[in-house]
């Protein structure tokens, strides 16, 4: 979750493994480029350019990691001067031996001036990583208000504001799907401040309770924060799934409503829609009848149900990884009868759920695409995506066009 | 000239990563085998991203998923829950056990707990310690790295399994350690023309290289059976490709059986090839094929060919560190020059395998042991390089410099096949070679 944030150092408070295994996965974009040429973007971002780590040794678990980790944080800072702060995260080792994050956080900002965040999430104080965006949720949270607490000059200036703000929650900028999204909030007239946390900057972070709306996309990952921000700040929010033509068109205009912007919703929607219809019906064709079976997080498996029914595909079993009741409640009001539903299945169930119901295509990550793929199913890795954006009208074509591809890709035949 | 690490504390784009992988990595060569890795869901879930990504194949890796209760009160009750799911699943051949920062910190005594289970074993389930192996394997990732897991792991393996007879079986040992399918596969098409019976340890060529056929096979067939692994203590030499990953296990069956032990250089380039042919030639007793020498030879003309685009090019290299060193030869061999030489993992005695090299070659790199690739990255300030040969994550960094990258080593996750290509032997040396040429010719 803090991975997306650009232009910070992201310490990982671990033995090496922790880090770099993390380094460079998941394609979180963003365009805050360090030493890329104007005009040449060629690189990798900031914050998935470099990995930092303060690969605690033998030693240091014996004797305490603290002085390590603030030696490190202040190393990189010196080496790093561009960036403007770091979010810190502790892993099994450093929570067990109970080094004091928070302390040493305290102590960098003071000596550095810069924004030091910490997210205390070990991997084993949790049934999945759905525990680490909890946490987090509320660490940044306590920490974003203290900041502004203390620092009333990092919150939006009164005329810098617009009745037609909004921050966008729990969308981490996939594969560029903000880059598909944004225009169209844009485009009806809603600014976004700021993207919780794909492709943004801390300081537009702290800002963030100086929206009038919150809109939630991720809403496993991410509602937390929009809630405390209710709570705290008295900023409603409303969920939304912006994948697939009616979901995205009925989330722009569940915002458009709150600000009175409805006639203008209508005509986005009605010149996006007609743009992509022409491709969509191409794809539509020939997906119409495949049997889909879903393994993502969480919300994206009820995200996707109604995506797969616009391509008039059929969606026969699905599963989470880290899933709540809350998500099952919205999977199960969405899947017709008979859809197999698995709460984080392990390989072996997997593998199972695959050879009863044969689906025609397996919507996973990486790590299950290839058990779909030896059974001569076609997948699609649907954390990081093929070619993304997936997201609103223009990634939607993207999506059809990625499944169309592993479907009918001429292999199959040859099984 | 070896260059001094160590004086930052920070680690920037570390280039190396945990046991728990190396262990991971030479298990899933033993067929039949699951590796069980002992803490958090995540000490599984990358290290089988990490393969997935490295070989697009599926690859299972099993955790005993600690969670606080674990951490607190200590991992047994998983353990034992997670060998008896594995063997009611899958039943497995073998299991191999690897302990992870977190249990090793906690203290568990894997080592006891596996023994109760497989007391327990013998009674109740419908397996016994006859049928599986269960095998624990101690890799703490604050201490080394995956090679050290990988070493541990080979030497941990045998001295449980192996089963000295009364007959030599007359074969050699193989242990490849961290390289890819497509150089084992090379390593048997080279020994087969030797017409030398040979035994790979650990043998990941088929089971994470495997054809897309469907089959409800739930554990690959193929790899290195604990039967073989048993046999190698019979063998007449052992062979570890690599010294830093798999020599452990060689020297135990030297130690322990009198079974000569010859560690490394990776037969990469035209002297170590030559020199891997004759160890095997010594340990077994057969001559070299005039098939071997035709290779040789073809290599040698693919390099008088390329040499007007080799000549005097400035290498820097990275990666684990028997295919650096093992490479470092090669491209001394192609008349570059190393600029810049750098393991992923701090040893000696890689330092003093390049020094020897560059003596030999009258060169001077900077040898950096065990650095981080911001080492790397900022020894190319001093040290222009026009190539950079390094696994994926070194990529970014030739973008930067703006010079060709060749991908080597593990892992390499931004382009297809290299799992499959070979850079040992004269064949895989040939396909190297090309492979630098082209890209020299590519950017020039």
């Amino acid at each position: 979750m803090g991975g997306p944030i650009t232009d910070v150092i992201h310490m990982v408070h671990a033995p090496v493994g922790c880090a770099w295994y993390t380094w460079g996965t998941r394609r979180h974009l963003s365009d805050l480029y360090t030493w890329a040429l104007p005009g040449k973007l060629t690189n990798v971002a900031f914050n998935r350019r470099y990995c930092t780590v303060t690969d605690m040794e033998e030693k240091d678990v014996v004797f305490g990691g603290m002085k390590k980790l603030k030696k490190a944080c202040l190393e990189a800072f010196r080496m790093f001067p561009e960036a403007r702060g770091m979010v810190i995260y502790t892993t099994c080792t450093t929570g067990l031996i109970g080094d004091d994050v928070s302390a040493v956080a305290r102590q960098l900002e003071e000596e550095t001036g810069k924004f030091i965040l910490y997210a205390e999430a070990p991997g084993c104080s949790g049934v999945s990583q759905s525990k680490g965006h909890h946490v987090a949720n509320h660490q940044f949270f306590r920490q974003i208000r203290k900041l502004r607490e203390k620092r009333p000059d990092l919150c939006m200036k009164e005329e810098e504001k617009t009745p037609y703000d909004i921050a966008l929650v729990g969308e981490y900028n996939i594969d560029w799907d903000t880059k598909v999204i944004l225009p169209l909030f844009e485009k009806m007239g809603v600014r976004v401040i700021v993207t919780f946390t794909g492709n943004s900057r801390i300081e537009d972070l702290i800002k963030m309770p100086d929206a009038e709306l919150n809109v939630v996309h991720c809403q496993r990952s991410a509602t937390y924060i929009a809630e405390l921000i209710q709570e705290g700040f008295e900023v409603p929010y409303v969920g939304c799934s912006l994948f697939g033509i009616q979901q995205t068109s009925n989330a722009l205009r569940r915002t458009a409503k709150f600000f009175g912007l409805e006639e203008q919703a209508e005509k986005v929607i009605a010149e996006e829609t007609a743009r992509v219809e022409k491709a969509l019906s191409f794809y539509r064709e020939r997906l119409k009848g495949k049997k889909v079976a879903i393994y993502v997080g969480a919300p994206r498996v009820w995200h996707w149900i109604k995506v797969m029914e616009e391509l008039g595909m059929e969606v026969v079993a699905g599963a989470c990884t880290f899933a709540h009741e809350d998500d099952y409640e919205k999977i199960n009001a969405r899947a017709k009868d008979g859809v197999l539903i698995i709460d984080n299945p392990n390989e072996f169930e997997i593998e199972e759920m695959l050879h009863e119901y044969k689906p025609d295509l397996f919507l996973t990550g990486l790590k299950e695409k290839f058990i779909g793929r030896k059974m001569g199913i076609p997948t699609l890795n649907s954390h990081s995506y093929e070619k993304g954006p997936y997201a609103g009208y223009a990634g939607f074509v993207n999506f059809a066009r990625d499944i169309y591809q592993a479907i009918y890709a001429p292999v199959w035949k040859f099984l | 000239m070896a260059a001094a690490t160590g004086a930052r504390v920070v680690t920037i784009d570390p280039c190396h990563t945990c046991q728990p992988l190396g262990a991971a990595y030479l298990l899933l060569g033993i067929r039949g085998a699951v590796p069980l890795v002992h803490g958090s869901q995540g000490c599984c879930s990358y290290v089988r991203y990490l393969l997935n990504r490295h070989f697009r194949e599926p690859v299972k890796v099993a955790a005993t998923s600690f969670h606080e209760d674990a951490a607190v009160f200590g991992g047994r009750r998983n353990l034992v829950e997670g060998i008896k799911n594995l063997l009611l699943c899958y039943s497995p051949r073998f299991i191999g056990v690897v302990s992870t920062c977190l249990s090793e910190t906690i203290g568990d005594n894997i080592d006891s707990i596996i023994r109760e289970v497989q007391k327990e074993l013998n009674g109740k389930i419908n397996v016994s310690s006859k049928q599986v192996k269960i095998v624990p394997i101690h890799t703490p990732s604050y201490a080394g790295s995956h090679i050290k897991g990988y070493d541990n792991a080979s030497r941990a393996v045998l001295e449980y399994l192996v089963q000295p007879g009364k007959d030599s079986n007359g074969k050699l040992n193989v242990i490849p350690g961290i390289i890819n399918p497509g150089d084992i596969e090379e390593i048997k098409h080279i020994l087969v023309e030797m017409d030398v019976p040979f035994l790979v340890l650990y043998d990941i060529s088929r089971t994470l290289d495997t054809p897309l056929e469907i089959s409800m096979s739930r554990l690959p067939k193929e790899g290195t059976s604990v039967k073989e692994l048993a046999d190698a203590a019979n063998s007449l030499g052992t062979i570890a490709l690599c010294r830093h990953a798999g020599g452990a296990g060689a020297r135990y069956l030297q130690k322990k059986f009198n079974i000569p032990a010859l560690l490394g250089p990776l037969p990469v380039g035209i002297a170590n090839t030559d020199r891997f042919l004759d160890s095997v030639k010594k340990l077994i007793g057969k001559e070299i094929p005039s098939s071997l020498e035709w290779e040789r030879g073809i290599l040698l003309d693919a390099m008088a060919d390329s040499c007007q685009y080799t000549m005097m090019k400035r290498a820097a290299l990275v990666g684990d560190p028997d295919i650096v060193a093992g490479t470092t030869r090669f491209i001394c061999e192609l008349g570059m020059e190393p600029a810049v030489v750098m393991s992923s993992t701090a040893s000696d005695e890689f330092v003093r395998e390049v020094e020897v090299i560059a003596r030999e070659y009258d060169y001077n790199p900077v040898v950096i042991s065990g650095g981080d690739l911001y080492d790397f990255e900022s020894a190319l300030k001093e040290r222009r390089a026009d190539i950079i040969l390094s696994p994926s994550h070194g990529v970014e960094i030739a973008r930067k410099v703006k010079v060709p990258v060749v991908r080597l080593g593990f892992p390499v996750y931004d382009r297809v096949g290299y799992h499959r290509r070979a850079i040992v032997g004269y064949r895989g040396s040939l396909s190297l070679l090309d492979l630098i040429v082209n890209s020299l010719l590519e950017f020039s």
